[in-house]
């Protein structure tokens, strides 16, 4: 009852609880209404929203008839239609792992998760790519949101097993182990990764004994996948120094080896407390696939670029960058609210 | 008696390099035919050139170099593969061997040929530096853009080009370079800069990602030749021979008068021995490098010789309405040209 | 054999043994690597070495600070970028910083209307990859612009159209140098007297006139160096002459384009950063400084801000770096930085990729070593002493 009266009340003093803030608030809902009004008019009222070509773009806001003749092009890239069941199984198949693990009760969630983590990769590389009974389709006819989700995952299934490694081995008392570790993540942390990308696709083909080929993308992921685990290695170390030393000692007094003892002890411990950091790194590594570009890989935002080379639909610029921009804000949003809530049941 | 040895073992080894037809070594061609298609390297999106419509299907005078590549060594025109190179990816990719071949509209100058390991094997379109400018600026020609600023792609002979160009003329000119011939298009049409340089090839296919295509003019006398034509790495001899000769081969094609139309025709009845070589019905010309003696005939059977492909892709036949030019054949007033077929 | 048993599982052995067998593998790794990096260099006939550097550049750069010229050679080139990417991460921190404290502070505000809009700022900022930045700013606002002929006049003397901002040039510098040199002066001197006053309140529990010494020495004095040196100086003004403006300095409107991203962007993050630093001061400290009768402003500036700061400086250290790193994005927009002019033009000029892109990451790695060094420092200064 007093809680409902608090709010209540509340709701006007803080708006208009002083002349002082009373002013400020209507100078700033102007400014609000200058900026908001001509966006929705142009998103939403003057905006075309039916039709099939460039003609049909009469209105003066945006004409989303583009995005709608080129949705699936945004979803998929050039990714064969009769063959899209594929990548939205895979999606299905990781979308419905996820949610298990996380519902499952406590004492089945780390055999869940250990279990999915051997058989989603390869299902999800085998149900993509093909071979083995399906139509193999090569990467560079993948695109889209599709891809971008893609490498988001698969650079992180790189990144956060070499990263706990890498955070270990930062905290481990053997001299080069640990050197080796610092340089690895200094060296990484410290480079671009529109630089990082470019460095892979054009030096690991370099590397490797001639006739052995990398596939495009899967460099762009390798080399996404080492830089992001860099940054996910001092996300996890924020975890491990904030476990009290104890821990480990009393582990070491009961007998456990280092690696019983880190894989009982102190990593499930560490995550947990390190999980809202992992998330934000992976947060950040979504937004950073948009580099792939510049080795023509077609993302999102890439594929939303190239349409807009098409002769036919000259201008679109805007509704394309709208449209993409927006998807991978709605994918970010929704990661960092998750990512919020962890914090909180912390 | 030395003499005499090396004389004879000379004289053997000879011998039997003629009777059993030996061939040099070529690991690319064996690694095409093992993965049963051609990996060609093409620019990112060139109306004309190479250009990927909304179904990935890719066109285009580059491409179709490629399809009729394709049509000769596989003996089917669609068993080619695009790789989109931006302009800073192309040489890597075709030195860490990601391509078989670069046909991707790119100038031949000697010190890419002299520093980067790759050929030029030969010129599949003789292109010309020019400007794109507004109508309204009142530009006739390259000198009057005295105080401009000009959109190009970084890393491009164009840049280079025109930066020597307005030097040498004492002209104070600002140079933007751009990644993308893309970027440095929008850039322009946003007002960014004056004018934007490419080859008059590119600026007729790119002139209509311009908003209102029809507000713009393009000089049409060209600062300087930028012949362009298929690149390949150094090594493979027979590679690089077969690259060459199958651009040859649809110039001789267009010269000789045959055409995917008439080439079954040309094939059974011609009495002219070039055509007869040229498709295979005498002389065995495939077989000497490796390929099956119909090599050409395939090749312009599925894609075309020259002409027809020109006319198709960048031609009057084109919505880039481009005339021949320097890019009819010499007997013509051109500038195309191959040697004979012997 | 018990005694070898006991030497296999001796700690130190094995961690000795599993240390070796690391490093080892790791140095085959990498000599198998260079190996076939050579080999199939050799096989492709690819140059290799940095003799590339003193050959000509070629390549027109249209927003230099170095003196470098299109016939200078490719070392030019290079430090003519680094010079570009040094000039754009500096006052992007600059900027960040300050409106990064500005959003962060309104974040905290007693004014629902602020908190809710710079809370939806962070959250827009946020989650959008700075690629959209950079293009936004570049295509959408700066190309709004109008065209050189209706440009925006500042006085008549500076000019903003969709070419940059041309803004004039003095003839001669070496008034504006006596300046500076003042102005430097005048900023030591202020420095000293702080430290004195404070030494003199620490002794004697008395006031100085801080405020009034250092309006004239940080405001006063710095206005007549800078108004003395524009006066006597003579400038080259732009003039709209065909095409553009000639003469004065041109910012392009790259530079204004990535520099706008990178506030904007990194402000977002900034804000979050300063909100947490100021959050983490208890609650407690605030309320004894108001009973020891600090006014609210005294309080914000001697309580909370210098413990917000301990907390605040290891995550800044990361954005800062973080800065430097994206000012790589300007590739995307031709900004000329490093990467654009380098890591671009250059190596397509020269196809020697390992070289330059090894020289590439080089400047980032050593200038993000220096911010880092700095920031360390700077954080030891600021740590608690505990006694």
């Amino acid at each position: 009852m007093r809680a409902a009266a608090t709010l209540r009340t509340s709701w006007r003093e803080r708006l208009f609880g002083t002349p002082t803030i009373t002013v400020v608030t209507l100078l700033l809902a102007a400014a609000i209404a200058w900026v908001a009004v001509p966006i929705i008019r142009w998103t939403l009222i003057d905006a075309t929203w039916s039709g099939q070509t460039r003609n049909d773009c009469t209105g003066t806001g945006a004409c989303w008839v583009f995005v709608k003749a080129r949705f699936s092009q945004f979803m998929y890239g050039f990714y064969p239609a009769e063959e899209r069941w594929r990548p939205n199984l895979a999606g299905l198949a990781f979308a419905l792992s996820g949610a298990a693990i996380v519902f499952a009760p406590q004492r089945l969630k780390l055999r869940l998760g250990l279990a999915a983590l051997v058989i989603l990769p390869p299902l999800g590389v085998w149900l993509l790519a093909g071979g083995f009974g399906l139509r193999a389709i090569e990467t560079r006819e993948w695109g889209g949101l599709m891809l971008t989700v893609f490498i988001s995952i698969y650079a992180s299934l790189i990144a956060i097993p070499l990263g706990i490694l890498l955070a270990l081995g930062r905290q481990s008392e053997l001299k080069i182990i640990k050197l080796i570790s610092v340089l690895f993540i200094e060296f990484w942390r410290g480079v671009p990764i529109i630089a990082v990308i470019f460095l892979a696709s054009l030096l690991l083909p370099l590397i490797m004994p001639s006739g052995i080929g990398v596939d495009r993308l899967a460099r762009a992921v390798i080399g996404l996948g080492f830089c992001i685990a860099a940054y996910m290695a001092e996300a996890v170390r924020g975890g491990l120094q904030a476990l009290p030393k104890g821990q480990r000692e009393a582990a070491t007094a009961l007998g456990l080896s280092y690696w019983k003892a880190t894989w009982f002890i102190i990593l499930p411990q560490a995550l947990r407390i390190s999980l809202p950091a992992i998330t934000n790194e992976f947060i950040a590594l979504v937004k950073n696939t948009t580099l792939v570009l510049v080795v023509s890989i077609l993302d999102l935002l890439g594929i939303a670029q190239a349409s807009l080379a098409d002769p036919n639909w000259v201008g679109m610029n805007m509704e394309a960058y709208v449209f993409s921009g927006g998807l991978y804000w709605l994918i970010c949003f929704a990661l960092s609210r998750w990512s919020k809530s962890l914090e909180r049941q912390r | 008696m030395k003499t005499f040895v090396l004389a004879a073992a000379l004289f053997a080894a000879g011998t039997l390099a003629a009777s059993a037809q030996q061939l040099a070594p070529s690991p690319t061609l064996d690694a095409i035919k093992a993965r049963g298609h051609l990996e060609c390297g093409v620019h990112l999106g060139l109306p004309g050139f190479s250009f990927a419509n909304d179904k990935g299907e890719w066109t285009g005078l580059d491409v179709d170099y490629c399809k009729a590549l394709a049509a000769a060594v596989l003996g089917d025109a669609t068993k080619v593969k695009f790789t989109p190179t931006s302009v800073q990816q192309r040489w890597p990719i075709l030195q860490s061997g990601q391509v078989d071949l670069l046909s991707r509209n790119s100038t031949i100058t000697f010190s890419r040929n002299a520093t980067l390991g790759l050929n030029f094997q030969g010129i599949n379109f003789y292109e010309g530096q020019t400007f794109i400018v507004r109508k309204k600026a009142n530009v006739k020609s390259a000198e009057d853009l005295d105080g401009a600023s000009v959109c190009v792609a970084a890393g491009s002979t164009e840049e280079k080009n025109a930066a020597d160009w307005f030097r040498e003329r004492n002209l104070k000119v600002t140079i933007t370079n751009f990644q993308k011939n893309d970027d440095a298009i929008t850039a322009y049409d946003s007002g960014r800069c004056d004018a934007y340089t490419a080859g008059v090839g590119a600026l007729a296919g790119q002139r209509a990602k311009l908003k209102v295509p029809d507000d713009h003019t393009i000089l049409t006398k060209p600062i300087s030749n930028d012949p362009q034509g298929p690149v390949t790495r150094y090594g493979d001899e027979r590679w690089q021979l077969i690259v060459r000769w199958v651009l040859n081969g649809t110039i001789a094609a267009e010269m000789l008068g045959v055409t995917s139309k008439n080439v079954d025709e040309m094939k059974a009845n011609s009495k002219n021995t070039e055509v007869r070589r040229l498709l295979g019905a005498e002389g065995g010309f495939g077989a000497m490098m490796g390929l099956p003696d119909d090599w050409m005939y395939k090749a312009i059977k599925q894609v075309g010789n020259y002409g027809e492909s020109y006319e198709r892709t960048v031609g009057l036949a084109s919505p880039l309405k481009l005339e021949r030019g320097q890019n009819q054949l010499w007997t013509k007033g051109g500038l195309l040209f191959t040697p004979p077929f012997q | 054999m018990s005694k070898v048993l006991a030497f296999i599982n001796d700690k130190r052995v094995r961690d000795v043994f599993y240390q070796a067998a690391l490093l080892i593998g790791l140095a085959a790794l990498l000599v198998y690597f260079i190996r076939n990096a050579s080999q199939n260099m050799v096989q492709a006939g690819i140059a290799s070495g940095f003799d590339f550097l003193w050959r000509t550049s070629g390549i027109e750069v249209p927003f230099v600070l170095t003196n470098y010229t299109q016939s200078d050679n490719i070392l030019s080139l290079f430090w003519a970028g680094v010079a570009n990417t040094l000039l754009v991460t500096v006052i992007a921190l600059v900027l960040a910083t300050a409106l990064g404290f500005l959003i962060g502070i309104a974040r905290l505000s007693s004014i629902w209307l602020v908190q809710a809009i710079a809370g939806a700022y962070v959250e827009f900022v946020r989650n959008i990859p700075l690629l959209f930045f950079v293009l936004f700013w570049y295509f959408g606002v700066i190309a709004a612009l109008p065209a050189p002929r209706e440009s925006l006049s500042v006085f008549g003397v500076a000019f903003l159209n969709n070419r940059g901002l041309t803004i004039p040039l003095p003839d001669a510098g070496a008034n504006f140098r006596y300046a500076f040199i003042a102005i430097a002066i005048s900023c030591l001197l202020h420095w000293l007297f702080l430290r004195w006053a404070r030494r003199r309140k620490e002794a004697t529990g008395r006031d100085a006139p801080i405020l009034r010494v250092g309006l004239v020495l940080l405001l006063l004095i710095p206005v007549l160096a800078l108004a003395w040196a524009t006066l006597a100086t003579r400038w080259d003004i732009p003039v709209l002459r065909g095409f553009n403006y000639r003469g004065g300095f041109v910012v392009i409107p790259e530079f204004v384009a990535l520099l706008a991203a990178l506030v904007t962007y990194t402000a977002g993050f900034i804000a979050e950063i300063v909100r947490g630093g100021i959050q983490s001061v208890p609650h407690g400290q605030i309320e004894a400084s108001g009973a020891l009768g600090l006014r609210p402003g005294q309080t914000l500036r001697l309580v909370t801000i210098p413990q917000a700061l301990r907390v605040m400086t290891p995550p800044m250290t990361n954005q800062y770096l973080n800065v430097l790193k994206n000012s790589s994005f300007g590739a995307a927009i031709a900004y000329p930085d490093v990467v654009s002019l380098f890591m671009g033009s250059a190596l397509n000029n020269t196809g020697q990729a390992i070289e330059i892109i090894a020289m590439t990451l080089a400047v980032y790695l050593v200038i993000g070593l220096a911010v880092s060094a700095f920031m360390n420092w700077y954080n030891a200064r600021i740590a608690l002493v505990t006694r």
